[in-house]
C-alpha cells in the first residue's frame, strides 16, 4: 500500500464538526463494503484505508470536498488494480458453478389414449392390445449390466 | 452383500404378478361379501323399508361407505399377517441384503424440488444426509440437486447463500448442486422432467425428496442397492414416518403415523405388491425408462379437470408400469422421514389441492395400457375425497329421514286381506350387529396396531403401554371431532373442483405457528352455521336421532376452538410433557434426527451487515460478496432489446431514489435475472447519499 502525506495527520477522538462526521461516515462506507467482500480481514481493512487515504489526497488535490460517490470510486479503482473483485471460486480455485455440464436428453410424453370406447374395443379384441415392454427391458438391461460388469452384483435375480 | 437368498428368486415378475392378482381378487370377495350382507341389515332397519328414492338413496351410500371403509380394515389385516410373519417373500430390501457397498462406477442423484420453502431447513436437511453419508463413506456415490422453482426474489437470494454456504462448509462443490428454474412450468413434474433432460444421462438413480423430507444415509443406500438387485423395479417408495411435530394436530398425526402406518403400509404391499404407488418423494426412480415413458402430457380443457396433471406421482407410477417396470413400496424401510402440516387449515389447503389433482384422474380412468389395479388406486384416490361428499350426502339423507318419519304415519293396515294390523318391526340386535360391526372396521385396526407394537415389543418407544393406550384414546377422541369438519370441506373440494374452480399451488406452511382465531373464523364459520342449525332442528324434532348425529354435529359447531387449539405448539408441547402421543422419533431419536436438529440450531455465518430475514434481494444489490454469487449463478446470455433496457433502467432509478420496498416481487425478479442491471444497481446503491443508502440498509 503506497502511503500519501495524510499519513501524518494525527487521529482525533471524539471526530467533530459536520466534515469530521462525513468523513467517518466515508471510512464507514467504505469499510462496510470491503468487509462484504467476503475477503480476508486484513485485506479487507487495507483495501478500505487505501481506498480512504487515495480519496482524501484526491480531494486534498482538487480542492474539493471528500464525497462518498468519490470514495467508492477510489475502492473501485484499487479493486481492479489490485485484481480482487469479488471472484468466487471453489475448493480447487476454480470458477464457481452450481450446476454441473448438460448431457442433454429427449423426454417426451407418450401417447394416452383416454377413450372408453377403445378401451372396450380392445378388451372384447376388435382393436389390438398395447404391448408390455417391461420384460424386455429388464432382460436388456441385464444384458447392458453384464457387458458393462461381467461380475454383476451379488443379488442378481437369475 | 450375501448371496441371494432362494426365496428372493421369486420375486420375478410373472410370479408376483400371481400372487398379486389372487391377493386382489381374496380383497374384492372380502370387500363385496360383508358389504352385501351389511347393505341388507341396514335396509331391514329403515322404518318404511320400502323402495323410496330416500331409501334407496341411504342403502346405496351406506353400501358405498361401508366397502370404503372395508378396504382399510382388510388392509390392516393383511398388514397384521404379514408383520407377525417371520419373512416376506416379497419384500425387496429385507434380508436380501446386508453390507453398505455400491458400485463404483454409478452414481445416483439426490433432487430436492423446491418451491419458496425456508432455505435454512431444506439445506440442514440436505447437510444431513450428506453427513450420514459421509459417516458411511460413500457420500461419493450421491449427487445432490436442489432444484428451485422459487418465485420470491428474496427465498431465490437466500436459496444461493444457503447452496454456497453448505458447499463451501461440507466441501461440496460439484457434490451439491443448485439449479433456479426461471419458469416453473409443470410444477414439481416439471422441475423433476428439466433435471432427467439436462443431467438424467449421467445417473442411473434419482431419489426425490420433499422440501421437508429426509432419509437416513443408510437408507438411501439400500435403496439404491434393492434397484441394482431388482432391475425389473421401475420405482421403490418408501413409507415416510412423520417427524418434528410440534403443534397438537401435528403430534396426534405423527403419533397415528408411527403407530398405525406399519401395518398399513404393510398391508398395501400385500394387495399391491409391484403394482404400487409413487407418493411424490421419499422414493427412489430409475431414471432412464421414467425419462422414456414417464413424462406427463397435458390433459386437454381447462383447469381444474384439464390442464396440467397436478397429483403426478400417481400418474408416474401408473406409466411406469404401463411399461412394465415394477414399483414397489418399501414398507420394511425405515430411514424415511417428512413433516406433517403444523394445523387443521395448512392441511385442508394441501387436501384442497390433492383433491384436484386426484379428481383429474376421473380422465386418465380408462388409459390404454394402465393396470387395472392403478386404475382402482385411481379410482382410490378419488374415493379419498369423494367418500367424504358420499359421507355428507349419506347424513343429509338419514336426517331428512328422521325428519320424515315424525310426519308420516305407520301404514298399520296394507291393502289386501289380512286378519291382524302390520306393526312396524325393529330388530335391535340386527341393529347392535351392524353398529358394531361398522365400529369394528373402523376401530379394529387400531386396536391390531397397539397389540402388535406390545407383541412386537415397542411400546416403550411410545412412551409405555399406558400412556400408548391413552394417545389412542386422544387420537380417536380428537379424529372423531376432525372427521365431520375434514368431511365438510373435503365435500366442498369436490364440488368446487367439479365446478370448475381453480386451485393455486403454493408452498406449505411448515412451519408451527398456531392459527389465529380470525383465521379460524374465516375458514369455519359457515361449517360452525350448519353444525348449530343442523343439531338444533335434530334436537327438537327428533332427540333419539340427535344423540346419534351428536358427534358430527358438535365436531362442526365446535370448529372454531377446535382448529386455533389443534394449532398450539404449548398444546402440542403439554402434552409431550404428560408423556402423550409420543412416539419412538421422540423417545429413541435415530442418529439422523439428533444431526438435523444439531444442524438445525447452527448459527448463520457472521455477516457486518444487518440484513437478514426475508432481504434476499436487498442482500444481492448491497453485499459485494452476495451480490458476486448471484451474479456468477445467474445465466443470462441473452442481449436485451433496447426497450429491455430502458425497462430495467427505469426500475433502478425507481429503487435508487424510493428505496427496495417501493419495487414489487416481479420487478425485482427482474433485476435479479439480469447481472448487468444488478451490477449497475449495486454500483449506484454504494454511490448513494446517507439518507437514500439508509433505505438499502447502510449508511
Amino acid at each position: 500500500m503506497t502511503h500519501t502525506p495524510a499519513d501524518t495527520t494525527p487521529a482525533r477522538f471524539p471526530l467533530e464538526g459536520a466534515e469530521e462526521e462525513k468523513r467517518a461516515k466515508i471510512r464507514d462506507r467504505l469499510l462496510l463494503f470491503a468487509r462484504g467482500m467476503d475477503a480476508e480481514p486484513l485485506l479487507s481493512m487495507e483495501i478500505a484505508t487505501e481506498s480512504m487515504r487515495r480519496a482524501q489526497a484526491r480531494s486534498a488535490a482538487h480542492n474539493v470536498p471528500l464525497s462518498p460517490q468519490a470514495a467508492m470510486a477510489e475502492l473501485h479503482g484499487l479493486l481492479r488494480e489490485k485484481g480482487i473483485t469479488p471472484q468466487l471460486a471453489n475448493a480447487e480455485g476454480q470458477r464457481l458453478r452450481s450446476t454441473p455440464p448438460m448431457n442433454r436428453r429427449p423426454m417426451v410424453a407418450e401417447e394416452m389414449d383416454r377413450s372408453l370406447l377403445r378401451l372396450l374395443a380392445r378388451k372384447i379384441g376388435l382393436s389390438p392390445a398395447r404391448e408390455k415392454t417391461g420384460h424386455i427391458e429388464e432382460a436388456r438391461f441385464k444384458q447392458e449390466r453384464a457387458e458393462h460388469d461381467p461380475s454383476g452384483p451379488p443379488q442378481a435375480l437369475s | 452383500m450375501s448371496a441371494q437368498t432362494p426365496e428372493k428368486d421369486n420375486i420375478v415378475q410373472t410370479i408376483w404378478e400371481r400372487a398379486g392378482g389372487r391377493r386382489r381378487l381374496l380383497l374384492l370377495l372380502l370387500i363385496i361379501a360383508p358389504t352385501v350382507m351389511a347393505a341388507y341389515v341396514a335396509y331391514t332397519l329403515l322404518p318404511t323399508r320400502g323402495w323410496a328414492l330416500l331409501d334407496v338413496l341411504i342403502i346405496v351410500l351406506f353400501a358405498l361407505l361401508f366397502g370404503w371403509i372395508s378396504v382399510g380394515f382388510w388392509t390392516s389385516v393383511a398388514g397384521v399377517l404379514v408383520l407377525l410373519r417371520r419373512y416376506d417373500r416379497f419384500a425387496l430390501t429385507l434380508g436380501c441384503l446386508e453390507g453398505l457397498e455400491l458400485p463404483d462406477t454409478m452414481r445416483t442423484a439426490l433432487l430436492f424440488p423446491i418451491y419458496n420453502e425456508d432455505s435454512h431447513k431444506v439445506v440442514e436437511g440436505v447437510r444431513t444426509m450428506v453427513q450420514s453419508l459421509k459417516c458411511l463413506g460413500l457420500d461419493q456415490h450421491f449427487d445432490v440437486f436442489l432444484l428451485s422453482d422459487t418465485t420470491n426474489p428474496d427465498v431465490w437470494v437466500e436459496e444461493e447463500e444457503a447452496w454456497y454456504n453448505l458447499c463451501r462448509e461440507e466441501n461440496a462443490f460439484e457434490r451439491i448442486f443448485y439449479r433456479h428454474r426461471k419458469s416453473n412450468m409443470k410444477r414439481k413434474s416439471g422441475n423433476i422432467a428439466d433435471f432427467c433432460r439436462r443431467w438424467g444421462a449421467n445417473y442411473r438413480y434419482m431419489i426425490i425428496f420433499d422440501a421437508d423430507s429426509l432419509m437416513a444415509g443408510a437408507t438411501l443406500v439400500r435403496m439404491v442397492q434393492a434397484m441394482e438387485a431388482h432391475p425389473e423395479v421401475g420405482i421403490l417408495q418408501t413409507p415416510p414416518k412423520a417427524i418434528k411435530s410440534r403443534s397438537l394436530i401435528a403430534r396426534v398425526q405423527q403419533f397415528a403415523n408411527h403407530l398405525y402406518g406399519p401395518i398399513f403400509a404393510s398391508g398395501l404391499h400385500y394387495w399391491q405388491l409391484g403394482d404400487a404407488q409413487y407418493w411424490g418423494h421419499n422414493a427412489i426412480i430409475r431414471i432412464e425408462p421414467f425419462m422414456r415413458h414417464c413424462q406427463l402430457p397435458s390433459l386437454p380443457g381447462k383447469s381444474p379437470l384439464g390442464g396440467e396433471i397436478l397429483s403426478h406421482d400417481f400418474v408416474e407410477s401408473a406409466l411406469m408400469r404401463r411399461a412394465g417396470y415394477g414399483v414397489w413400496l418399501a414398507y420394511e424401510l425405515g430411514g424415511s422421514y417428512e413433516q406433517s402440516p403444523p394445523s387443521l387449515i395448512d392441511e385442508l389447503a394441501r387436501d384442497r389441492r390433492w383433491c384436484q389433482g386426484n379428481l383429474q384422474h376421473s380422465r386418465l380412468l380408462f388409459t390404454r395400457g394402465f393396470f387395472p389395479t392403478h386404475r382402482a388406486l385411481f379410482i382410490n384416490g378419488i374415493m379419498s375425497y369423494g367418500s367424504a361428499l358420499l359421507w355428507f350426502f349419506f347424513l343429509l339423507a338419514s336426517s331428512a329421514q328422521a325428519l320424515v318419519q315424525l310426519f308420516i304415519l305407520p301404514e298399520y293396515f296394507p291393502t289386501g286381506p289380512s286378519l291382524f294390523p302390520a306393526w312396524p318391526k325393529f330388530f335391535p340386535a340386527w341393529a347392535i350387529s351392524l353398529l358394531s360391526g361398522t365400529a369394528a372396521l373402523l376401530f379394529l385396526p387400531k386396536i391390531f396396531s397397539l397389540l402388535l407394537v406390545i407383541i412386537k415389543g415397542g411400546a416403550a418407544g411410545f412412551g409405555g403401554i399406558i400412556p400408548m393406550t391413552l394417545s389412542a384414546a386422544g387420537e380417536v377422541v380428537i379424529s372423531t371431532f376432525l372427521a365431520p369438519v375434514r368431511m365438510l370441506f373435503h365435500s366442498f373440494f369436490v364440488v368446487i373442483t367439479l365446478l370448475g374452480r381453480t386451485v393455486n399451488w403454493s408452498a406449505q406452511n411448515r412451519d408451527d405457528r398456531g392459527t389465529a382465531w380470525s383465521d379460524a373464523l374465516r375458514f369455519h364459520w359457515w361449517g360452525t352455521l350448519l353444525g348449530v342449525f343442523w343439531g338444533l332442528l335434530m334436537y327438537f324434532f327428533n332427540p333419539g336421532f340427535f344423540l346419534w348425529l351428536s358427534p358430527i354435529v358438535i365436531g362442526l359447531a365446535i370448529s372454531i376452538p377446535l382448529s386455533t387449539w389443534t394449532s398450539r405448539v404449548g398444546l402440542g408441547e403439554g402434552s409431550k410433557r404428560l408423556k402423550l402421543f409420543l412416539t419412538p422419533a421422540d423417545t429413541q431419536p435415530p442418529a439422523e434426527l439428533l444431526s438435523l436438529e444439531q444442524n438445525l440450531d447452527r448459527k448463520p455465518p457472521y455477516t457486518p451487515f444487518p440484513l437478514r430475514g426475508s432481504s434476499g434481494f436487498v442482500r444481492a444489490a448491497v453485499i459485494p460478496h452476495v451480490f458476486a454469487l448471484h451474479a456468477t449463478l445467474v445465466f443470462h446470455k441473452r442481449r436485451n432489446s433496447a426497450l429491455k433496457i430502458a425497462r430495467l433502467r427505469s426500475l433502478i432509478d425507481k429503487g435508487l431514489a424510493h428505496g427496495p420496498d417501493a419495487l414489487t416481487a416481479k420487478e425485482k425478479i427482474a433485476i435479479l435475472s439480469d447481472p448487468d442491471c444488478l451490477r449497475e444497481l449495486h454500483r449506484k446503491i454504494w454511490d448513494l447519499d446517507n439518507d437514500r443508502a439508509a433505505q438499502w440498509g447502510i449508511q
